[in-house]
């Protein structure tokens, strides 16, 4: 019968006690064959996360003139946010007091923060900036014509994989656009689905040409795909999925959940080379600070947990946090920020020249300001997005993913 | 097999046509079935009869002075006489007596668990708002309110005599849309929002429909207005009004100009589109629109406390302002800049052709010619100031030659899709939790997607392995009686007329009732083969087409609710 909800912690507890330790062991063994080949994991925060709050300029007066402390990330007190090394030279750049998770990754020189950045265009719409981002354009104009840019990615790479791109969680973003074998999920263990004949039926069903067919086909083909290789116990249950390296998503939200759907999937040895999530509730305009802290507490966590759940993978793995835009410097009459301009990258992986904060930091005094409001895009998300693609997913060239974009000079982040 | 272009229409006009329907429109002709959809009447037999006996689940402890259910005007625990479902309402549980502060009455633990009928769905909103605000009140009882307004949409789309109108009480909620969860408050006045603002405009007047939304609790609360003053202002609303309720995106002109006399047309006070700084202007234009919530911000004076607007004179920027070319002169009567902005946004030419594309878009095709937009947005800016403008909107949109070419052009959204199950499977539902749950799996939550879009509508979205994985299993839960207590009931059995009496003539009836008609060949082969010969591994089935079928045969019922499950999963059913 019908439950609501599937509490999934306590379904794991349950029968880990009764299974004992085996279920570990098997799932390792079905684990260790397992190679992913390089992936990139791509983290959407949507609604435009407030970068000045995530990693701001503790002891900068133009800052601290703009907003009440509870908005700010301060050099003492309260809001005191965690000191990072490699800063920009006489700047006090700090991480958000609840990233704390994350500290121990940059300290550790996996994590690459890169500030002021973002889309050239100066358009101030969620919705117009993420069509552009995740085109991988600059132009409002580019966005009909264009697919998306993970789309384009995975043309180039010809993955032969079973399984090569998913989006966690939701449906396809934008970012996959026009993609033919992007697949959405939840997770592995929920993508299933009636007996053998119903199965086989659909299978005979869908095969047209024409879009529903197509995304018909890949549901059936990833059933296929996924039953038969989650890992089962001997009455051939599927076993739950067990974290590495005392991992824990406990408590870690959405984001966690899907992460941890992520981590099992990209052991499965499915191929895996591109994955999406999507992180939702940035549009701060009013009472910020509640909000924000536990957005960036839940993310920070679940980056965490999923990083140490993968830690045997770090060296192939790549994770790139970004937002559609950054928020106001000066904060309104309803404790909130509005829309911005230049937000903050995180880069994540084993190999990844961490530990350092990148970008072309000129401060926040009206004259450096976008429109004498917001803090100015130094460096085009592309900058990021197309380092990574040719120096960790491989490709070798990746002009043609980024259509109207010049390719400057690398940041040196891997 | 092409469907015939009464079932294309209606499948577009309606939460999915059946074969009933294709008749009436055969025997009546579309324009009378048009002109009678038009001017829905305030009955709906079918409808109030499933509002007023249906029973959902509620369960929860809370733990105070009152019985939640006390604290609403004319609220009663329970409204369940002669039902026979478990209920421990209302049953006290041990006073604690030491947390009890003298002279106020002790704290008691109320437990909840009990079938209880639609409460709240008629509540005025100050009935609403007064009960439903105070701290104390459990937010089970909160979410409760807006539960009912899902379940009785659902019962609306699938039982309505009027879809048309159904279906655009639905295209406002989504161009409007309000995330329910950003705040408790939302959810409490649900009732009154999806009646009072949304349905009583649904075919009228788009000016006075924007105006009773920007005034509303939940949109005041959604996008913040409530608490912008002056200054800096929130800008959140503001934004959203050009962006998505009014002009468009497709006429923010940020990206080309930074400079209003740059914009075509604002140097004659007629700008063509909008840029940032209008955005900026209009915001301060909202300043101290705000909601009636009797709290005091901080001035010593309390505000009515009534869930209804308020316009709060200290929090307005009174200092001159130009938007969209328009100058306005500092020091306004109250509100007089706010309803300025309105209406240069409601009757600004690009609002026209913003709301009839997204019209045709809904209603018709993905990507609607220009040519049949700007007929729309002609009679949209003809009846500009009609009290009936929006249904002389949709008079166009669905006499169009559009409306019944080109099968297949739309894709179903989740609930046209899982309505269009239970209209054609002639199943009686009775939404609960679990069911509006599975809905919202399938990716789209009714009043609840959280950016301020309304969910997407066209197929690039819908067409996605997760969102199909989960249509093919939640009709199929549904069709083999996979949810307890009594949500949902077949009757395939007893719908088969008793003159199909081989297998190949049931296949064929159900195929017909369920697809009308819109099957490929091949697909109805497959189908029947199925029928005939597969159900589970354990057990083939092998039966002739024109074998005699035992329609008293306990296994039957069964085995046809898989089936009408699996032509709800073919390519075909998920087109419009």
């Amino acid at each position: 019968m019908k439950r609501r909800t599937f509490l999934y912690t306590a379904a794991c507890s349950s029968l880990a006690a009764v299974m004992g330790s085996r279920i570990t062991n098997l799932a390792f063994a079905a684990d260790s064959a397992a190679r992913p080949d390089n992936l990139l994991v791509l983290v959407f925060l949507r609604g435009g996360c407030d970068s000045l709050n995530l990693v701001g300029p503790a002891n900068d007066k133009d800052y601290i003139a703009a907003r009440p402390e509870y908005l700010r990330v301060t050099d003492k007190g309260k809001y005191e946010g965690i000191t990072l090394k490699n800063s920009y030279a006489g700047v006090d750049m700090r991480l958000h007091p609840k990233a704390a998770a994350l500290r121990e990754i940059y300290d550790s020189g996996d994590l690459a923060i890169i500030h002021g950045c973002g889309l050239t265009n100066g358009t101030r719409s969620h919705f117009e900036a993420q069509d552009m981002m995740e085109r991988g354009v600059s132009d409002q104009k580019k966005v009909g014509i264009s697919s998306g840019w993970l789309t384009r990615t995975l043309d180039a790479l010809r993955p032969g994989g079973l399984l090569p791109a998913v989006a966690i969680g939701g449906e396809i973003p934008d970012s996959l656009l026009h993609s033919k074998i992007a697949v959405s999920m939840e997770e592995a263990r929920q993508f299933g689905y009636g007996n053998k004949t119903q199965l086989a039926l659909l299978k005979r069903l869908y095969t047209g040409k024409d879009s529903i067919h197509r995304v018909g086909k890949l549901t059936l083909d990833t059933i296929t795909t996924l039953q038969g290789k989650l890992p089962r116990n001997s009455d051939g249950e599927v076993i739950d999925y067990q974290p590495e390296a005392s991992a824990s998503f406990e408590n870690t939200g959405d984001l966690g959940d899907s992460l941890r759907a992520l981590a099992q999937l990209a052991k499965m040895d499915t191929g895996l080379r591109v994955a999406t999530i999507d992180y939702d509730g940035w549009d701060t305009h009013q009472y910020q600070n509640d909000t924000f802290n536990n957005l960036t507490d839940d993310l920070s966590r679940s980056l965490s947990a999923f990083y140490n759940d993968m830690s045997r993978f770090r060296q192939q793995l790549t994770i790139v946090v970004h937002s559609e835009f950054g928020r106001r410097l000066k904060s309104n009459q309803s404790d909130g920020t509005d829309h911005g301009h230049g937000g903050v990258n995180f880069v994540i992986g084993g190999g990844i020249n961490g530990g350092k904060i990148y970008g072309d930091w000129k401060g926040l005094a009206n004259e450096h300001l976008d429109h004498g409001a917001d803090l100015a895009v130094t460096t085009d998300y592309r900058t990021v997005l197309h380092e990574v693609l040719t120096k960790r997913v491989g490709l070798a060239d990746a002009k043609s993913i980024f259509p109207d974009f010049a390719v400057g000079k690398a940041l040196g982040l891997a | 097999m092409k469907p015939s272009p009464e079932y294309v229409a209606l499948n577009r006009a309606t939460f999915g046509a059946t074969t009933s329907e294709v008749a009436r429109v055969r025997g009546m002709g579309w324009e009378s079935w048009v002109e009678e959809q038009l001017q829905p009447e305030k009955k709906d037999p079918e409808v109030d009869k499933r509002l007023k006996t249906l029973r959902m689940h509620i369960k929860y402890e809370h733990e105070g002075e009152l019985a939640p259910m006390m604290m609403v005007p004319g609220g009663k625990m329970s409204m369940m006489s002669g039902d026979k479902a478990s209920m421990m309402s209302a049953a006290p549980g041990p006073e604690l007596a030491a947390e009890a502060k003298p002279k106020e009455r002790p704290k008691k633990v109320f437990k909840v668990d009990e079938k209880r009928s639609l409460e709240y769905l008629d509540k005025s909103l100050e009935e609403l708002f007064v009960s439903q605000n105070r701290e104390e009140y459990p937010y089970e009882e909160r979410q409760r309110a807006s539960d009912e307004v899902v379940a009785a949409t659902v019962i609306r789309a699938c039982y309505s005599k009027w879809q048309l109108r159904e279906m655009l009480v639905d295209f406002w909620h989504n161009h409007f849309n309000i995330d329910i969860e950003a705040d408790e408050v939302i959810m409490s006045v649900w009732p009154s929002f999806d009646r009072d603002v949304i349905r009583k405009h649904v075919l009228g007047n788009f000016r006075e429909m924007l105006q009773a939304v920007a005034q509303s609790l939940p949109m005041l609360t959604y996008l913040n207005n409530r608490s912008s003053k002056a200054s800096p202002a929130n800008e959140n609303f503001a934004r959203e009004l050009f962006e998505l309720h009014t002009l468009g995106s497709e006429h923010y002109l940020n990206n080309i100009y930074a400079k209003w006399r740059e914009v075509p047309g604002a140097l004659d006070g007629k700008a063509e589109g909008y840029i940032d700084q209008d955005v900026y202007e209009a915001a301060r234009a909202f300043t101290g629109w705000t909601v009636a919530d009797g709290e005091d911000h901080g001035d010593n004076e309390k505000f009515p406390n009534t869930g209804g607007f308020y316009y709060y004179e200290k929090w307005h920027d009174p200092y001159q302002k130009r938007i969209l070319g328009m100058e306005f002169d500092p020091n306004q009567p109250p509100m007089a800049d706010g309803l300025a902005v309105l209406d240069l946004a409601a009757y600004h030419p690009g609002t026209a052709i913003h709301l009839s594309r997204k019209l045709c878009r809904r209603f018709i095709i993905d990507e609607p010619s220009d040519d049949l937009v700007k007929r729309v947005a002609r009679v949209w800016t003809e009846h500009v100031n009609s009290p009936d403008q929006i249904m002389h909107v949709m008079r166009e949109i669905l006499l169009s030659p559009e409306i019944s070419t080109g099968f297949g052009q739309k894709t179903k959204r989740p609930f046209e899709f899982v309505a269009s199950f239970i209209r054609t499977t002639g199943a009686d539902l009775r939404p609960d939790e679990d069911v509006l749950y599975d809905l919202g799996q399938c990716g789209q939550r009714l009043f609840q997607w959280a950016p301020p879009t309304g969910h997407p509508d066209t197929a690039d979205y819908w067409q996605s392995p997760n969102s199909l994985l989960k249509r093919w299993k939640l009709v199929r839960d549904l069709a083999t009686d996979e949810y307890d207590g009594n949500i949902i009931r077949m009757n395939l059995i007893r719908q088969t007329p008793a003159e199909k009496r081989t297998w190949q003539e049931v296949a064929d009836y159900w195929m017909d009732q369920v697809a009308c008609g819109m099957l490929e060949e091949t697909t109805r082969e497959e189908l029947s083969k199925w029928f005939r010969e597969g159900e589970d591994d354990d057990k083939p089935y092998w039966h002739e087409p024109d074998e005699e079928i035992d329609l008293k045969e306990s296994d039957l019922a069964g085995h046809l609710g898989q089936f009408v499950a699996l032509i709800a999963a073919t390519p075909e059913f998920q087109l419009r």
